[in-house]
């Protein structure tokens, strides 16, 4: 068994270890992604990945954000892993390139989809006069204006949350929805999306000096 | 630099136009056509057809812009566009003109409806006549309490300081 800190040990290093060892078993991984914490297994046999999970999800979609774990610890336990269905054909350094390539996309919508746990509405003017969405694209916006998060929504529809915020991006781009705020996933509650605190106190110090 | 913007509106005569002259500090852009209506053309000679535009810089990282609407409900389109992402609404009412109480009623069920912002009801020309108050106000328009209703003089400096303040506060309780 082998078991560390991501710090001391990157996750790169550890797959690319795995993979030219050409080992089986499970790669135990827990630790903050973009989105928050998250926890899961990646299943190897013979060096290639046969399949991954999260408490939330399975396959491509668990392993994209369990690739995205920047701090957290790690456990390898060589185990037979035949037992584990094959959900993944990929190889270790297409997923690799799969989950930078989510991160980077996610890097450029947060800009305009502020966060996983970011609530919209749907806008009623400006709405273009013809608009084609494919049916993912429809699936995500029917969530999406029922008020779920964008972390929700991918929850419900199997989908990575890269994914589904780079859709909700698209969508908030066509003028289709607008983000109002955020939603706290413990308590449920939703803060309205806000100017900043430190803006409006910086106006008031002017008016007042006016 | 990042801007924000605060609207105000309020019906055709309310003091829209000379509240943004008070306190913006570039030259207000208006958008100000002579009236042809001899309803209208008694109370004054030109009117805001599309928008006034006012500023104040805060520092090198933000600005903000206050859009004047224009007052008439045939305008209404306006309404919309310039609401659009604001922080809140100033709805300026004339104290002294009854007449003026019921499209401001309506002008304030628009943006109630259109917006999520934060709205407060400025009264125009609160010292200088015969005006009414606020609790008849509140009744007459139907203004909940979470709506702050305060006296104005659009002409004056410190008056507009004191609504645009007003509204930065109530913005701010929001945030809480």
């Amino acid at each position: 068994m082998l078991e560390g800190s991501l710090r001391d040990f990157s996750l790169d290093d550890l797959l690319q270890m795995i993979a030219l060892g050409g080992k089986t078993g499970e790669l135990h991984l827990e630790g903050i992604t973009p989105f928050g914490k998250k926890k899961g297994i990646i299943y190897f046999e013979n060096g290639e990945v046969r399949d991954a999970e999260t408490e939330e999800s399975r396959g491509e979609v668990a392993i994209v954000e369990l690739l995205n774990i920047k701090e957290g610890s790690f456990k390898f336990v060589p185990n037979d892993t035949m037992h584990v269905k094959r959900s993944i054909t990929k190889s270790v350094p297409d997923l690799v390139l799969l989950a930078t390539s989510k991160l980077d996309e996610w890097n450029r919508v947060k800009v305009k989809v502020g966060s996983p746990d970011s609530v919209f509405k749907m806008v009623t003017d400006d709405v273009p006069e013809e608009i084609h969405l494919s049916q993912t694209d429809w699936k995500v916006l029917m969530l999406l204006q029922r008020g779920l998060t964008v972390r929700e929504a991918a929850l419900k529809l199997n989908m990575t949350v890269f994914d589904v915020a780079k859709i909700a991006y698209g969508l908030t781009a066509l003028k289709i929805i607008k983000e109002v705020g955020e939603k706290n996933p413990e308590t449920q509650e939703v803060k309205k999306k806000a100017p900043p605190r430190n803006f409006i106190l910086r106006l008031i110090d002017r008016i007042k000096g006016l | 630099m990042k801007h924000y913007k605060i609207v105000v509106t309020g019906p055709f005569a309310a003091g829209k136009t000379t509240f943004i002259k008070t306190i913006t500090e570039i030259s207000p852009i208006s958008t100000e056509a002579k009236i042809t209506s001899e309803e209208e053309a008694s109370v004054k000679d030109s009117t805001t057809v599309a928008m006034d535009f006012g500023r104040i810089t805060v520092d090198e990282d933000y600005v903000l812009h206050i859009f004047g609407t224009p007052g008439q409900f045939r305008f209404n389109y306006m309404w919309s566009i310039l609401s659009k992402d604001a922080l809140g609404v100033i709805l300026l009412v004339d104290s002294g003109d009854r007449d003026m109480f019921d499209e401001a009623k309506d002008m304030l069920n628009f943006f109630r409806v259109k917006t999520d912002v934060p709205i407060i009801i400025a009264l125009n020309h609160f010292n200088e006549k015969e005006h009414i108050s606020e609790e008849e106000l509140r009744k007459i328009m139907n203004v909940p309490d979470s709506i702050p209703v305060i006296g104005c003089d659009a002409t004056s400096k410190e008056s507009v300081k004191a609504v645009l303040l007003k509204l930065l506060e109530l913005i701010l309780q929001e945030q809480e």
